[in-house]
């Protein structure tokens, strides 16, 4: 097991190598406009856009642009982490292309909380929304709670999570004049008053959460289905075990194997989620500010984001991958 | 369209609504909803359920210092350098020191701010005196010193020369030829242009002309992030697309002005979030694009102040001066194929006039209106019939129209425009390209045969009309590929005359020569604009900015006369 973990986390730096490249080449080759026009706006000259592409950097050789941006992420650094100074890679991810020139990674540093935040309390809220009603509805199959459970599965998967998000606004408003406290005064952290921290996030992440919820209630159902049918579990329900050992300890935990790989998978659908659910709900997260770089073409900004995010996706799936192991003491890595 | 109208629908039809959401679809998110801001006093706006904020408003009406204003924006502030960028222009007008004030209404200058007299002895000869006791703020490199007419000189080389400021058309005048700018006392400014400018003494006024301290700009090459100022309002915090929040500056000039402890600026790029916020009292001044209807049921509602007034924005299509183009039949044709009341009555619901090259609120400069709906008819039989003269049976052509966040007006009013003209024999794919590839690829190279987009809501004839102009609107080039060299003499003349009724006449000549022409800009019909406030909020004498001050009323920079009942 150690070995594979370590073998997966020295592929990680190749994943990421290959990841930045592309994005590098498709803002600079597929994606049409350029940052120094957009600073420029309507009325500029080639000539002043010209000016302003040379003092951005962004009129040199593309393998040179790139060569620097990746020079200064993995070049060796020391940080003041702890009462030692500590070696690493200097993890600069360069500064935003916009007038604001902020670095990308102070950018990173206020913004990827409120993102993880939003990412893990839609993670919570999908595994307890869909895993009891997906074993609810498997054990009492055909009857109304099944029923229940399976058309809400259904309305949740059709329903887009950015309208949901604007229904929820809207209640809010027009039965209890109240929005988000996010609306008036920006994010709070939850060490800093976990009250309005929660009021913040519980909607975005419910909102978030619901259609990957509803997948996982299905696939939890028809997993545990099958497994419930094998032959070692008759031989449970044959020893005279109580229902909730037989579906819990002898049932459940198989049946999760495959849940556990659509939660892995489903990350990468949560950060896209994530763009539109930050706009909506102004959480200024990681998000909102890729789509704001986009929109800018802001390469730099992008590049860092695209960077962390596949980072989070990577990491995130080696996670899923371990937990195979225990969820089956059978699985063993290669 | 779609979204306007669904919260159109969703506002007057609430009740209905409720009861249909009520039943199952957010159930789980309501359910938890209740239970969050139950215990929080049911709502953010009115905690004590008196319809009226949760506030006593003030016996006397007179100004009480203390207090913040937070105000919805809906657009990212990504730099607060008043020379350079334009997305921070009202949080420069908070901070910084202006030459005066510029009366839309009256057309006058008013000497509120650093200017305290004026003297033009001429057309080309501006001389100014200048008021003392604007002080830097307590930090930075101009800490406490006094504003002279060195920064104003400073300030105005380096908004003239910026290289990405918006136009060009006014500092060419005092950087070239004999145009200069002096300082002969530390209290005296004087601009000399080479050539007469008309629109000159309202340029100085307009918000990208901040009076920077020298020593700020010598050491600041880019005040992006930063602002040191002598205005009435600090900069405390910049987070350009979350909030920007400004503080009483106590050593203000006019003291005790500002009368606002603080002014919150919270950034939601979503009108509909934004509205909200608004409505549930998280913002005291609404940020949102309201609709009439949106805007009839704050109205209705007794805790707000709405204000409106016709909109200088107006959508245009510019159409290339190539192919089919070029000829005069087709460009008319498709003009007298847009049925311009229906755009007035299915989207700017009802409230809107039509727009000549000068929009219709400007009304000294504007064709009258009457002449502008008999000019404009819609006409699909006659339309149908110059096609044909001109050799078309149909015109197949691509409108390019720039995606817009927040509103989606300008959108549905590309959408009805393609089915309008659909019916005569144009057959116009409607291509929306996102901002910025847009500007790049689109606009600035002029890679288009046709092109949709809201012009910017100038409110003086010179911009308007230099679309149509040979070197274009910022006097660096044309899109269109149109010239009219008789056309551009009457628009360099009217820039250049100052008595005005003679000038009013050259603009209507130029207007009405721009007429016949159908291009390269077919203007379409104006709406209306709207401001609302919690009544709590008093704006001082100067107002909302869309309708006129008091006849005589006097009143200091923005925002310093701004108070608030809601401590």
């Amino acid at each position: 097991m150690r070995n594979y973990i370590l073998r997966r986390l020295l592929l990680v730096p190749v994943i990421m190598l290959g990841v930045s490249f592309l994005t590098f080449i498709m803002f600079r080759i597929v994606v049409p406009g350029d940052a120094a026009i957009i600073e420029c706006g309507f009325g500029c000259t080639p000539e002043v856009v010209e000016a302003v592409r040379h003092e951005k950097g962004l009129d040199r050789p593309w393998y040179e642009q790139y060569g620097d941006w990746l020079w200064d992420i993995v070049a060796p650094a020391t940080h003041d982490v702890g009462p030692v100074p500590v070696p690493g890679p200097r993890f600069d991810l360069g500064e935003s292309l916009t007038e604001s020139e902020l670095p990308v990674t102070t950018e990173l540093d206020r913004r990827l909380p409120i993102t993880l935040e939003l990412l893990i309390m839609t993670v919570a809220f999908s595994l307890i929304l869909g895993i009891p009603p997906g074993v609810i509805s498997a054990i009492r199959p055909n009857t109304p709670l099944d029923w229940i459970a399976r058309v809400g599965s259904v309305v949740w998967l059709s329903v887009p999570n950015f309208w949901l998000g604007i229904l929820v606004i809207a209640f809010g408003v027009v039965w209890f004049d109240w929005t988000p406290p996010q609306f008036g005064e920006g994010y709070v952290p939850f060490f800093d008053d976990p009250w309005v921290n929660l009021q913040q996030f519980i909607f975005p992440a419910l909102v978030l959460s619901l259609a990957i919820a509803a997948a996982i209630m299905r696939l939890t159902r028809s997993s545990l289905l099958e497994v419930l049918r094998n032959d070692y579990i008759r031989t449970a329900w044959s020893k005279g075990l109580r229902e909730r050992t037989v579906v819990i300890r002898h049932a459940l935990k198989n049946a999760l194997i495959p849940v556990t790989t659509i939660v892995g998978i489903q990350i990468g659908a949560l950060i896209g989620g994530s763009v539109l659910v930050e706009s909506v709900f102004n959480l200024n997260g990681v998000g909102k500010y890729v789509l704001e770089a986009i929109l800018r073409r802001d390469y730099i900004a992008v590049q860092g984001v695209v960077l962390i995010f596949a980072l989070t996706y990577v990491l995130a799936n080696l996670v899923v991958d371990v937990t195979y192991g225990w969820l089956d003491p059978r699985i063993r890595y290669a | 369209m779609a979204e306007s109208q669904y919260w159109n629908r969703f506002w007057r039809r609430r009740i209905s609504r409720r009861a249909l959401l009520g039943a199952g679809a957010v159930g789980a998110a309501g359910l938890a909803g209740a239970a969050l801001v139950g215990c929080n006093g049911g709502g953010n706006g009115d905690s004590n359920g008196d319809g009226n904020g949760g506030i006593t408003p003030s016996a006397s009406g007179s100004p009480t210092p203390g207090g913040t204003i937070t105000r919805g924006r809906s657009i990212n502030v990504l730099g607060v350098d008043p020379h350079i960028d334009l997305t921070g222009l009202d949080i420069d007008l908070m901070c910084y020191t202006y030459m005066y004030a510029w009366n839309r209404f009256t057309e006058e200058a008013v000497l509120n701010n650093f200017v305290e007299d004026m003297e033009i002895p001429d057309a080309t000869h501006f001389n100014f005196t200048l008021r003392r006791g604007f002080v830097g703020w307590d930090f930075g490199p101009a800490a406490g010193e006094e504003l002279n007419a060195h920064d104003a000189m400073a300030s105005f080389q380096r908004r003239g020369t910026a290289l990405t400021a918006p136009d060009k058309r006014y500092p060419q005048r005092f950087l070239h030829g004999a145009g200069k700018l002096e300082a002969p006392s530390d209290f005296q400014f004087n601009i000399t242009l080479d050539r007469p400018f008309v629109p000159a003494l309202r340029e100085m006024a307009n918000p990208t002309w901040a009076i920077v301290p020298a020593k700020v700009l010598e050491k600041y090459p880019n005040l992006s992030q930063n602002a040191f100022g002598t205005g009435p309002l600090i900069l405390d915090e910049l987070r350009g697309s979350e909030r920007v929040v400004v503080s009483k500056h106590g050593g203000y000039k006019f003291a005790p002005q500002p009368y606002l402890d603080a002014i919150r600026t919270i950034i939601i790029t979503e009108n509909s979030s934004l509205l909200a916020a608004f409505k549930s009292g998280q913002h005291d001044i609404c940020g949102a694009i309201l609709t009439r209807s949106s805007a009839d049921d704050l109205k209705s509602d007794g805790r707000f102040q709405v204000n409106s007034a016709p909109s200088l924005f107006y959508p245009v299509i510019h159409l290339k001066m190539r192919n089919q183009w070029t000829d005069p039949r087709v460009r008319q044709a498709l003009d007298l194929a847009i049925n311009r009341n229906e755009i007035i009555d299915t989207i700017q619901d009802g409230e809107g006039n039509y727009n000549g090259p000068i929009q219709w609120p400007q009304l000294k400069w504007a064709l009258p209106q009457q002449e502008l709906r008999e000019f404009y008819p819609w006409d699909p039989n006659r339309a149908r019939d110059l096609l044909k003269e001109a050799g078309y049976d149909s015109v197949t052509s691509v409108m390019k129209a720039p995606e817009l966040t927040g509103p989606t007006i300008f959108g549905d009013i590309a959408q009805l425009v393609q089915n309008q003209v659909k019916d005569v024999g144009f057959n116009i794919e409607l291509d929306f390209v996102e901002l910025g590839a847009f500007i790049a690829n689109v606009i600035l190279p002029g890679n288009f045969d046709m092109a949709f987009f809201p012009n910017l809501p100038y409110d003086e004839p010179d911009r308007p009309l230099s679309f149509y102009h040979s070197k274009g609107v910022t006097g660096t080039g044309n899109w269109t590929n149109y010239t009219n060299p008789e056309l551009d003499k009457l628009i360099d003349a009217q820039a250049e005359e100052f008595d005005e009724a003679k000038r009013q006449q050259i603009v209507l000549d130029a207007q009405r020569m721009i007429l016949p022409e159908h291009g390269p800009q077919l203007t379409l019909t104006g709406g209306v604009q709207y401001f609302a406030a919690w009544n709590y909020v008093h704006l001082g004498p100067e107002g909302d900015g869309l309708t006129a001050p008091e006849e005589g009323a006097e009143y200091g920079p923005p925002w310093t006369e701004v108070w608030t009942e809601k401590k």
